[in-house]
C-alpha cells in the first residue's frame, strides 16, 4: 500500500485551518485540553491517537458540532465561532462521519442533494445526475447516481458522503476514521481519491488509530494522546516507532505491578479457546481464529485498540453470541455454544461492556437489578417459580455495603447510580450471587473516575489471590500491564501474541496492538 | 444518562429531556387529570355539534348511577377487562399486541364450533359442554396470538402489523362461517348461527351473570397481580421488556418468555370471545364485537398494566358504552357520539404517558449544550 505522499510543500503552504489552544471539557473527562491543530492547503493531514485520546472531538469542534470552552478556530486567517456544520459547512469543512448519514431507500442523487439549497421546489434531477456522473468519473469511481443506497457497498456508501459534502463546495473534509468499515481493496481506492483531493488542493483531514495508515498516506501527522497533542511532524520525518510511542506514552507506568505469580501454568487450566471464529454484529467475521488458555489464580490481560475482535471473543466465551467455529474448553467440558444460562451455572461470571446497556436495567431498582440473574434460582425464588424477595433484598444490602455502592437506598432506581456506582453493583452482584471460577470482565473501568478504577482494579487483584481466574479485556495498556500475569494482544481478530509478564513492555504492546507485529519483528 | 433532543428556534430552544422516574402519586395525577381533559375536549365537541354536553355528561351520570344500568356494565365491561388485562402480559414484553380483537373473534368461533358440534351431536352435551366451550375458546385465541409471537421471536416480524392484520381475518372468517357452513337453518335467512345452549355459557340462565363476570375478571386481576409482582416469571418478563440486551446477558430466554406472555393474552381474549358469544349475544353473527379488543388496548395503557386499575379503566369503559346505548335512545345522539370520548380518552392516555416520561423546557441558546 505505497501511495506516493508527493504532496504539495505542507511548509511553503498557507493554513487554512489554524485551532488554538482549544479547551473541551466533559463530565469527568477534558477532552482537548489546550490543543493546538493546523491544516495546511493541500495536505493530507493524520490525526492519530487511541479511542479517547480526543481527536474525534476536536474535529466535531472544527465541525460544529461541539463548542469549545476556551480557544480560537481561525479559518483562512479570519477567527470563526462555528456553532453547527451548517456554519462549518458555509466555510468550506465537511465532515464524513464513521456511521454514514444516508437514507438507503433513496437513490445517490437524491441523498447528495437532500437539504441542498440548489434543489428548489421542482429539483432537475437529469441535470443534478449529470453534474453527479462528472464528479463520479473524474475520480474514476463508479457508482451510479440513480441506484439505491441500499444497495450499495460501504466504501460506495462512503463515495456518496464524499460526494455530499463535494456538491456544498466542501475544501476541507475531516474524515472519521474512514477505513474502519472498509475492505483493504476499498481503503487502497479511497486513499488514491484522498490524494488527488489533495492534489487538487484540497485539505484532508484522516482521522485513524492505526500506525500504518497515517504513514502510507499523510503528508503530516498529529499524535493526540489523552486529551493533548504530544506530536506533530511531518510524516516523511518520522516513523512508526516514534509514532506508537508518542500515542501510548513511553512512560507507561509499571509501578503498580504485582509480582508474578509462582508457576501459575501448573494451575488448574480453566478455559481453553481453540481455533474461535465468531461473526461480528456487521456480518463481517470480528474474530479470526483465536487459542487462547486461562488458569486459575492468573489474570490474563487481553490488550488491543478496541473493535479488534475482542467484545465478539469475550461474548462468545460467556455465551452471548454463537461462534462460528472453533471450540471452548471449560474445565474440559465442551461449552462451544452454551447458553449464557449454562455457563454461568458452571462458573463463568461475565462483566459486560456498557454496563448501563447490558448489565442492569436502569429502570428498575437496585434490589430488583441485584436479582437479575439470580432470580430463578433458590434462594431468590421457590421451586413453584415464586420470588423471595426478602431474601433478594437481603443480597442487595450486602452488595450494597460491601462494594459501597452509594446510593440512597436498595429501592432506588439504578437510573440515578453513577457511571462507577453502576460498575460496583454490577461486579458486587456478580460475585456475591454467583459463585465464579472464572470473571470475564470487559472493560470494566471505562469511564470511571480515579477512585472507582483504582478500587476496581485492586478487586480484580483480590480475585486472582483468591484463585480465581480472570479474562480481563482493556484498552487502556497500563491497566493492562498493571493487573495481568500474561498479556495477549489482540489485533484484527488475531491474537498477534501473548506475552508474559517480563517481556511485556508498552512499547512492544503498543506496537502489536496497531500493527499486528512485534516492534522488532523482520518484516 | 439522559436522552435528549432539541428544536432550537431563533435564540430560544425547546428540549425534550427524559424525566427522572415520577412518583406512583404524581403518575396516577397525572393519569387522572388528562382523563378528565378528555372529556372537558369530547364536551367542546359535543357543543360544537350542536349538543349540550352538560346534559350528555348528567344523562350519562345518571346511567352509571342507576340500578338497572350496574348489570348492563357489568356485563359489557367483561369482555374488555378480560382482553385488557391479557395485552398487560403482552404491553409488558414491550410486544405491541394489537390483536385482542381478533383472538376474541376466533374465541367466539371455536366456542360457536363447538355448539355446533353439539347440534349435530358429534359433541355430548350436558355439563361437559362448558368444558369443551371454554377449552375451545381460551386455545382459539391462544393459538391465534401464538402466530405474531412465533413471527416475532423467529424472523422479527413487526407485531403490530401481523396481529392488526389477523384482526381482520379472523373478523372475516366469523363473517364467512355465519353467511355460510354454520348459518342458522331455522333463522329466517339471517346471518347468524344458533343459540348457544345454556350449558355451554359461563353464566347460564338464572345466574345473575354480573356477579359471574366480575367474580372471573377478578380472578383473573388478582393472578395475573400476583403472577407480575411474586413470580420469577413476573420479574423476567419485565426486564425482556425494558432491556433485551441485559435479559440476553441474564440468559433470559427472552423467545420463550414472550410467546409464554403473548400466549395468556390471546387465551383471556379468547375467552372473553366466549362471554360476548356465549352471553352477552347468545350466538355468532356479523360484528358480534363492537370493538372490545381495541377498547382494551386503551384500558391496559389507561390502567398502566397494573392489573387492578386496569379493571377500573376497563369497567370505564363499560360505563361509555352502555351509556351510548342509552344517550342515543334518550337524547338522539348517534353511536358514534360515545367513540369520540373514547378516542379522546386514546389520545389523551398517550399524551400522558408521554408527559410522564418526558419533560419540556425552554432553553436560551448558548451552543455547545451536551
Amino acid at each position: 500500500m505505497t501511495i506516493s505522499s508527493g504532496g504539495p510543500s505542507a511548509n511553503s503552504a498557507s493554513p487554512v485551518v489554524e485551532m488554538r489552544g482549544i479547551v473541551k471539557r466533559f463530565p469527568l473527562v477534558l477532552a482537548n485540553d489546550h490543543v493546538d491543530f493546523t491544516i495546511y492547503r493541500g495536505e493530507v493531514h493524520a490525526l492519530l491517537g487511541e479511542n479517547g485520546a480526543g481527536k474525534t472531538t476536536l474535529m466535531n469542534i472544527l465541525y460544529g458540532i461541539y463548542q469549545p470552552d476556551e480557544g480560537v478556530i481561525r479559518v483562512r486567517g479570519v477567527p470563526q465561532h462555528i456553532r453547527s456544520p451548517r456554519d462549518a459547512i458555509r466555510l468550506g469543512i465537511g465532515m464524513v462521519h464513521q456511521d454514514f448519514r444516508l437514507i438507503e431507500s433513496h437513490t445517490v442523487v437524491e441523498n447528495v442533494f437532500l437539504n441542498h439549497p440548489r434543489l428548489g421546489l421542482l429539483p432537475d434531477w437529469r441535470a443534478l445526475e449529470e453534474e453527479l456522473r462528472v464528479i463520479i468519473e473524474g475520480y474514476g469511481w463508479s457508482i451510479d447516481p440513480k441506484s439505491r443506497v441500499g444497495a450499495l457497498s460501504p466504501g460506495e456508501k462512503q463515495q456518496v458522503e464524499l460526494l455530499k459534502l463535494l456538491v456544498r463546495g466542501a475544501e476541507i473534509l475531516l474524515l472519521d476514521e474512514p477505513t474502519s468499515v472498509l475492505t483493504p481493496i476499498e481503503s487502497r481506492m479511497l486513499f488514491r481519491t484522498l490524494r488527488r483531493m489533495a492534489d487538487e488542493g484540497k485539505s484532508i483531514v484522516l482521522i485513524t488509530h492505526k500506525l500504518n495508515e497515517a504513514m502510507s498516506i499523510s503528508d503530516r501527522v498529529t499524535v493526540m494522546r489523552r486529551g493533548r497533542v504530544v506530536l506533530t511532524k511531518l510524516t516523511g520525518e518520522t516513523s512508526i516507532e516514534e509514532l506508537s510511542n508518542a500515542m501510548i506514552g513511553a512512560n507507561a507506568n509499571m509501578a503498580g505491578a504485582q509480582p508474578p505469580l509462582e508457576g501459575a501454568r501448573a494451575r488448574e487450566l480453566l478455559l481453553s479457546v481453540k481455533g474461535l471464529r465468531v461473526m461480528g454484529d456487521k456480518g463481517v467475521l470480528a474474530v479470526k481464529g483465536v487459542d487462547l488458555d486461562v488458569y486459575s489464580g492468573e489474570i490474563l490481560g487481553i490488550a488491543g485498540v478496541s473493535g479488534n475482535g475482542q467484545v465478539e471473543l469475550v461474548e462468545a466465551i460467556t455465551g452471548i453470541r454463537k461462534p462460528l467455529s472453533g471450540k471452548i474448553l471449560f474445565r474440559g467440558v465442551d461449552v462451544t455454544g452454551a447458553s449464557p444460562r449454562r455457563l454461568m451455572e458452571l462458573g463463568v461470571t461475565y462483566i459486560p461492556p456498557e454496563g448501563r446497556k447490558w448489565g442492569v436495567v436502569p429502570e428498575l431498582t437496585i434490589y430488583e437489578n441485584v436479582a437479575l440473574r439470580v432470580a430463578r434460582y433458590p434462594p431468590y425464588s421457590s421451586r413453584l417459580g415464586l420470588i423471595r424477595w426478602r431474601n433478594i433484598m437481603e443480597m442487595a444490602r450486602r452488595v450494597v455495603s460491601e462494594f459501597k455502592v452509594e446510593a440512597g437506598s436498595i429501592h432506588s432506581r439504578v437510573s440515578t447510580l453513577s457511571g462507577g456506582n453502576v460498575q460496583r453493583l454490577i461486579l458486587g452482584r456478580e460475585l456475591e450471587t454467583t459463585k465464579p471460577a472464572l470473571l470475564v470482565a470487559a472493560y470494566p473501568t471505562k469511564g470511571l473516575d480515579i477512585a472507582a478504577t483504582e478500587q476496581i482494579r485492586r478487586l480484580l487483584i483480590s480475585l486472582r489471590e483468591g484463585g480465581i481466574g480472570v479474562l480481563l479485556v482493556s484498552e487502556d495498556i497500563d491497566e493492562v500491564l498493571e493487573l495481568s500475569d500474561r498479556v495477549a494482544v489482540m489485533f484484527d481478530g488475531r491474537v498477534v501474541g501473548i506475552l508474559g509478564r517480563d517481556e511485556a513492555s508498552p512499547e512492544h504492546i503498543g506496537a502489536m496492538m496497531s500493527r499486528g507485529a512485534p516492534l522488532h519483528a523482520a518484516t | 444518562m439522559q436522552r435528549r433532543s432539541g428544536l432550537m428556534v431563533g435564540a430560544l430552544g425547546i428540549k425534550l429531556e427524559r424525566r427522572p422516574e415520577l412518583s406512583r402519586t404524581w403518575s396516577v395525577l397525572v393519569t387522572l387529570v388528562f382523563l378528565g381533559l378528555a372529556f372537558l375536549l369530547s364536551g367542546a365537541i359535543f357543543q360544537l355539534l350542536g349538543y349540550s354536553a352538560l346534559e350528555i355528561y348528567s344523562a350519562f351520570v345518571r346511567t352509571v348511577l342507576s340500578q338497572a344500568m350496574v348489570e348492563e356494565i357489568f356485563r359489557k365491561s367483561a369482555p374488555i377487562i378480560l382482553a385488557a388485562i391479557g395485552l398487560s402480559y403482552s404491553y409488558r414484553l414491550n410486544f405491541w399486541n394489537i390483536g385482542a380483537e381478533g383472538q376474541l373473534y376466533m374465541g367466539m368461533i371455536a366456542s360457536t364450533g363447538v355448539v355446533v358440534l353439539n347440534y349435530a351431536g358429534v359433541l355430548p352435551g350436558g355439563p361437559l359442554l362448558l368444558f369443551f366451550t371454554v377449552a375451545a375458546s381460551a386455545l382459539a385465541g391462544g393459538v391465534w396470538s401464538l402466530i405474531p409471537a412465533a413471527l416475532r421471536v423467529r424472523v422479527g416480524a413487526n407485531e403490530i402489523i401481523t396481529t392488526l392484520m389477523l384482526n381482520y381475518t379472523a373478523i372475516l372468517l366469523a363473517d364467512y362461517l355465519v353467511h355460510g357452513p354454520w348459518k342458522d337453518p331455522a333463522g329466517y335467512g339471517f346471518a347468524q348461527t344458533i343459540q348457544f345452549p345454556p350449558e355451554a355459557r359461563l353464566a347460564p340462565p338464572g345466574t345473575p351473570e354480573w356477579a359471574v363476570f366480575l367474580a372471573i375478571a377478578s380472578a383473573c386481576a388478582g393472578a395475573t397481580f400476583f403472577v407480575f409482582k411474586y413470580t420469577v416469571y413476573g420479574f423476567e418478563s419485565k426486564v425482556v421488556g425494558l432491556n433485551p440486551y441485559a435479559s440476553r446477558y441474564a440468559g433470559i430466554r427472552s423467545g420463550s418468555v414472550i410467546i409464554k406472555g403473548v400466549f395468556v393474552s390471546g387465551v383471556l381474549a379468547g375467552l372473553a370471545g366466549l362471554i360476548v358469544a356465549g352471553n352477552l349475544i347468545g350466538r355468532l353473527r356479523p360484528g358480534a364485537s363492537p370493538g372490545y379488543g381495541y377498547h382494551a388496548i386503551i384500558a391496559a395503557l389507561l390502567g398502566g398494566l397494573n392489573p387492578p386499575t386496569v379493571l377500573l379503566a376497563s369497567l370505564l369503559f363499560g360505563m361509555l358504552l352502555t351509556s351510548g346505548d342509552v344517550l342515543q335512545a334518550s337524547l338522539q345522539m348517534p353511536k358514534a357520539g360515545v367513540q369520540i370520548i373514547i378516542a379522546m380518552i386514546f389520545i389523551t392516555t398517550i399524551t400522558a404517558e408521554f408527559v410522564k416520561r418526558n419533560r419540556i423546557r425552554v432553553v436560551r441558546r448558548r451552543g455547545g449544550a451536551v
